[in-house]
């Protein structure tokens, strides 16, 4: 009998092990999009709506993310939840073996489905609450208890898991068949007029029917290819009905081990595809960034190099934070200054990670309208912790005490949140915050970052960072003339050398006006001559060269220069909410 | 009989216990301080339907507070608690009982150290008057950028805490509603902008909806900031091509502010715009349309063509009119200059002409078109008898005053402040009399308000009175959006 449950227990163990590893990112970016909060405010909102209460429970759970161990154990006793969930429903005497290791590819399956970080955990835990509704509704021995709790239940997981629902009329129907239970089935009939009539009865008026029926809480996007979750649902509900069509006798252990390994190499696959690789890379970089792991973003730039603006621009940002910019920049793919400082889009991801740059840059406002902008992009409209927590920080460097206290009442509300803003008094008193402008306002539109970087450095001309994203811009923006002109800057800034990405611009430079590399003014080493001769030489004479488009040369600024992407067309005026 | 006698005796007995163990109030310590309530509603003036004035103490001040509000004759009633709940009813009759005269308030609270307060008790005033509506209606949105969240139009009774969403951006995904209007406050006739993918601009006249699509190739944008002729017949509209531009130094924030912009007046029968030309010039920008309340004059806010951002200090707008006959739909060729802003350095915009016609509420700012970034930001009032001009000083705080709005009947007025932190926008009302001075402003009662405007994360926007509910079928309203079907307006060739 012990045995029975091994199955579940290596779901979860597995289910730990992978989240442990491969998902803390997946697991951080859902916490962050949220803001459970213990008021009786939040519960009756969530009460209010069809599958509010899985939600709610879901988001409580969804707060131990913060800390990737006890959000993996979430996920792998939701996981396992789901698995013995099945397999007590399939309710197998001799054949559970091969039952518990073939349940496993709907567990799968839904792993699947919630790979993609825009599904909610609410729909695995909606999925759980229906599944063991149904168990519950088996509990009666006599037929006619059974179905009468059926036709009680199942409106009532409606409003408590929302249309994940359907799936457990379903699963109950297909016992029901199976085992030729009619009165149970008719019952099951009945409770699916019920749920339709009170889904129709209490249609939420300010939301889409489209988006009822698939679920208010299950996704984070308002509109949604719900293909996949339907696929899911379709599949939990087959599972039980199936299994125990198809297990009922034991079977031999060749046998069972065959379906050991073809569970464990189809599982694999499944679960897999559902992982967007941009998803992954942008939900990844920005994990380090926002945990400050600046050595992680730049060996995982290593091992896959950026593709998109965003990725570059953690990949810039963990380089500055290291004082690695100035040398390092060109030995990361480049694509513009929209890599630096990318232009505002309205996504919710990228705009918070772009807030994080702007208040390393000590660019208080901006960081705090990136956190506005990324709250309200949140497409499900829920609160992001994370947003709250740097609409704090900066109204608190901007003085205004008031704002920052409307923030800490909701993290007040949380389970760990409660101390940020003692957390963040503290940095500033220990001035372990961004050095920031005090003084000489100026606008900024998004196409003048140069302009306020060069403010920033003249206020500030030991703002190290500053400096760098400043000369960054320039180079990245082939403005030479303006490199030049905030070079001699650079002296406040205290270099222990010439950075790199600096000696190859000038020799660069040098080179447009003389061949005497020798009569430089600027301490420009031997080997980066050297290399503007290769490179020179390779460019003018044979421009498909392999060896222009490889390391060291592809790493340096005249590839840059001469062979990278093409400018980007400046960004147009921003729009408004009013 | 012994058994039911013996239940009752057991029920009382229970509610005499849980009532005893409500704290009272004993070895209060007198103070001579005005209790420091949340919100401020000491020496207020209020409409006598107005919802209870709820109202607590800091926390770091009391934990619990006993309130008696007591008025002439024998009518007084009490509130104890965390906050000072009143009851919807007792309120309401203790207000009637006393309309015309004032209402007292004793506080007595208890510190966290236990020590009982009795604070100096303080007045509220009840207008002899009621508002003359059914209540509010505005739009609640995040104080943001260029992104929007979940937001609405929404309608709020006076006379209770209880809002009802008109619509929210929900029902039609990334969709974002501004710029709603009813004729004099009547919801039979009402308009309301969508932005976004189905964006079109909603006119709906006695139940009757028709969807536009307002931008014309001969036009800045689509129709905005919407002013109903009386008539119900035409609404002025303003086009603007607005931008925004980013403050790097606190504590300023942001610029709104346009590139370009005309008025124009659309014709609900025949579906044209009427451009006229002294509203639609090239060196000018004219915005913020507002029909007088006999429909003879239209009133507008006009400045010079600035280069922006550099030149946006220098963007000052004076309140112009021009007159209008409903009859042709033609406006007269004289602009008249009422308020010369500019001159004073500073820029007026929001023209509301009262519904009496008497006076014109505007908000000055010291350049720029959009006051409510502006902590210099004030009300104002224009006596349109004898064109003089002045703060309404009694109503305006060290931050930003702006918006606003009058009531039907002309007595009061509902205006948007960021006075609590710079930041979020909150409702304030006021009494203006007949000389023009303005009561001591009170914000919108919530219950719990402490609470409620601790936390809330949305400002309110462009408030204004309705005299009855606002009925709009947000399914029907939704799928008519969804389905991009709309009414294009033309040209029309009168000027």
């Amino acid at each position: 009998m012990h045995g029975r449950w091994l199955s579940t227990a290596a779901v979860a163990v597995v289910t730990f092990v992978v989240c442990v590893l491969l998902a803390p990112a997946w697991m951080s970016f859902h916490e962050q999009y949220q803001l459970f909060q213990s008021t009786g405010t939040y519960f009756l909102h969530h009460l209010s709506l069809p599958g509010g209460v899985a939600a709610y429970v879901a988001q409580w759970l969804v707060q131990f993310f913060l800390f990737p161990a006890a959000g993996a154990l979430v996920m792998a006793l939701l996981l396992a939840a789901l698995h013995a969930a099945l397999l007590s429903l399939a309710r197998l005497r001799d054949g559970w073996p091969l039952a518990s290791v073939l349940a496993v590819l709907p567990v799968a399956l839904a792993a699947r489905v919630l790979a993609d970080v825009n599904m909610l955990p609410a729909l695995l835990v909606a999925a759980d609450m229906a599944l063991w509704g149904v168990l519950l509704c088996l509990l009666p021995v006599r037929g006619w208890g059974r179905a009468v709790l059926t036709v009680v239940c199942m409106p009532v997981l409606y409003w408590l898991c929302g249309p994940v629902v359907w799936m457990a009329i379903a699963c109950a129907a297909l016992l029901a068949l199976a085992r030729r239970r009619w009165l149970w089935l008719g019952a099951c009939v009945l409770s699916a007029a019920v749920v339709a009539l009170l889904a129709y009865v209490t249609l939420p008026v300010q939301y889409p029917v489209a988006r009822v029926a698939n679920g208010l809480f299950y996704c984070r996007l308002p509109q949604y290819d719900a293909t996949w979750q339907w696929l899911m649902l379709g599949a939990l509900a087959l599972t039980p009905a199936l299994l125990w069509h198809l297990c009922r006798r034991r079977v031999r252990p060749v046998v069972l081990c065959a379906a050991v390994v073809a569970v464990a190499g189809l599982s694999w696959p499944v679960v897999s595809t559902g992982v967007d690789p941009v998803q992954r890379e942008v939900v990844g970089y920005d994990y380090l960034v926002r945990n400050a792991r600046w050595d992680d973003v730049v060996e995982r730039a290593v091992q896959v190099p950026p593709t998109r603006p965003l990725s570059t621009a953690c990949v810039n940002l963990a380089l500055a934070q290291r004082g690695q910019l100035s040398d390092s920049l060109f030995h990361y793919f480049q694509n513009g200054p929209q890599g630096l400082i990318p232009p505002f889009t309205r996504d919710y991801i990228e705009s918070v990670t772009i807030g994080e740059i702007y208040y390393h840059l000590g660019m208080v406002n901006d960081a705090q309208r990136m956190a506005m902008e990324a709250q309200a992009c949140v497409p499900d409209g829920r609160l992001s912790a994370r947003c709250m927590q740097m609409l704090l920080h900066t109204s608190l460097l901007n003085g205004n005490e008031r704002q920052a206290q409307r923030y800490q009442r909701w993290l007040d509300n949380t389970l760990f949140y409660k101390h940020t803003t003692k957390d963040a008094v503290k940095s500033l008193q220990k001035a372990s915050v961004p050095p920031r402008l005090h003084d000489g306002d100026l606008f900024y539109d998004g196409n003048n970052t140069e302009q306020v970087l060069a403010r920033i450095v003249e206020q500030i001309p030991t703002h190290r960072m500053a400096y760098e994203y400043l000369m960054a811009y320039c180079l990245l923006s082939r403005n030479l003339d303006g490199f030049m002109h905030y070079f001699p800057q650079g002296q406040a800034i205290g270099f222990d050398h010439m950075p790199l990405a600096y000696q190859e611009a000038l020799v660069y430079v040098w080179s447009q006006q003389s061949n005497d590399f020798s009569a430089m003014p600027w301490p420009v080493a031997p080997h980066v001559v050297q290399g503007v001769m290769n490179f020179a030489r390779l460019y003018v004479t044979d421009r498909s060269n392999a060896a222009l488009h490889e390391p060291p040369l592809s790493q340096t600024f005249w590839s840059y220069l001469l062979l990278g992407p093409a400018p980007a067309t400046k960004p147009t005026t921003s729009s408004t909410i009013y | 009989m012994k058994h039911k006698h013996s239940i009752s005796v057991f029920c009382l007995l229970t509610v005499l216990a849980v009532a005893s163990c409500s704290p009272r109030p004993h070895d209060a310590r007198q103070s001579s301080q005005l209790p420091p309530i949340f919100p401020d509603y000491v020496d207020v003036t209020v409409p006598v339907d107005v919802a209870p004035l709820h109202f607590s103490l800091p926390d770091s001040v009391a934990d619990y507070i006993c309130a008696e509000a007591r008025g002439k004759g024998a009518v007084a009633m009490e509130a104890a608690g965390r906050w000072a709940d009143f009851d919807d009813e007792q309120w309401h009759r203790l207000l009637a009982t006393n309309k015309g005269g004032d209402i007292t308030m004793s506080v007595t609270a208890r510190r966290p150290d236990g020590q009982w307060v009795r604070y100096r008790d303080f007045v509220i005033h009840v207008a002899a008057d009621s508002l003359g509506a059914w209540g509010l209606t505005y739009r609640r949105i995040a104080p943001g950028y260029e992104s929007f969240g979940t937001m609405g139009l929404y309608q709020r009774e006076f006379s209770s805490c209880n809002e009802y969403a008109i619509i929210e951006n929900t029902a039609v995904p990334s969709s974002c509603v501004n710029c709603h209007a009813a004729r004099g406050g009547d919801p039979s006739a009402f308009t309301f902008h969508v932005r976004g993918a189905h964006g079109a601009t909603l006119v709906q006249i006695d139940g009757n909806r028709e969807w536009l699509s307002t931008k014309t190739d001969s036009t800045l944008a689509s129709c905005v900031y919407p002013s109903w002729h009386p008539s119900g017949r035409y609404i002025a509209y303003s086009t603007n091509l607005t931008h925004q531009a980013f403050h790097e130094v606190a504590p300023s924030v942001l610029e709104v502010f346009d590139t370009g912009s005309n008025v124009q007046i659309y014709d609900t029968q025949t579906h044209a715009l009427i451009v006229p030309p002294q509203l639609a010039t090239d060196e000018w920008m004219e915005t913020y349309p507002a029909f007088s309340a006999d429909g003879h004059t239209l009133y507008f806010c006009t400045a010079r063509r600035q280069p922006v951002p550099d030149g946006l200090t220098e963007v000052r707008y004076n309140l112009c009119s021009v007159s209008f006959d409903a009859s042709t739909g033609t406006v007269g060729a004289q602009v008249d200059t009422l308020f010369d802003a500019e001159s004073r350095g500073l820029s007026a915009v929001h023209p509301r002409p009262s519904p009496d016609g008497h006076w014109l509420l505007f908000t000055t700012a010291d350049y720029g078109c959009f006051p409510i970034w502006h902590d210099e930001s004030e009300q104002w009032l224009l006596d349109l008898h004898s064109g003089e001009a002045h703060p309404l000083a009694e109503a305006n705080s060290p931050l930003a005053d702006s918006y606003h709005n009058w009531s039907p009947g002309g007595n009061w007025m509902v205006f948007t402040s960021r006075r609590a932190d710079g930041r979020y926008s909150w409702l304030y009302l006021c009494r203006v009399d007949a000389d023009g001075h303005a009561t001591k402003p009170f914000l919108l009662p919530q219950r719990d308000p402490a609470t409620y405007y601790g936390t809330a994360l949305w400002s309110f926007n462009t408030p204004d009175f309705t005299t009855g509910r606002v009925e709009f079928d947000v399914g029907a309203g939704a799928r008519e959006l969804v389905s991009d079907e709309r009414i294009q307006v033309s040209m029309s060739r009168r000027h």
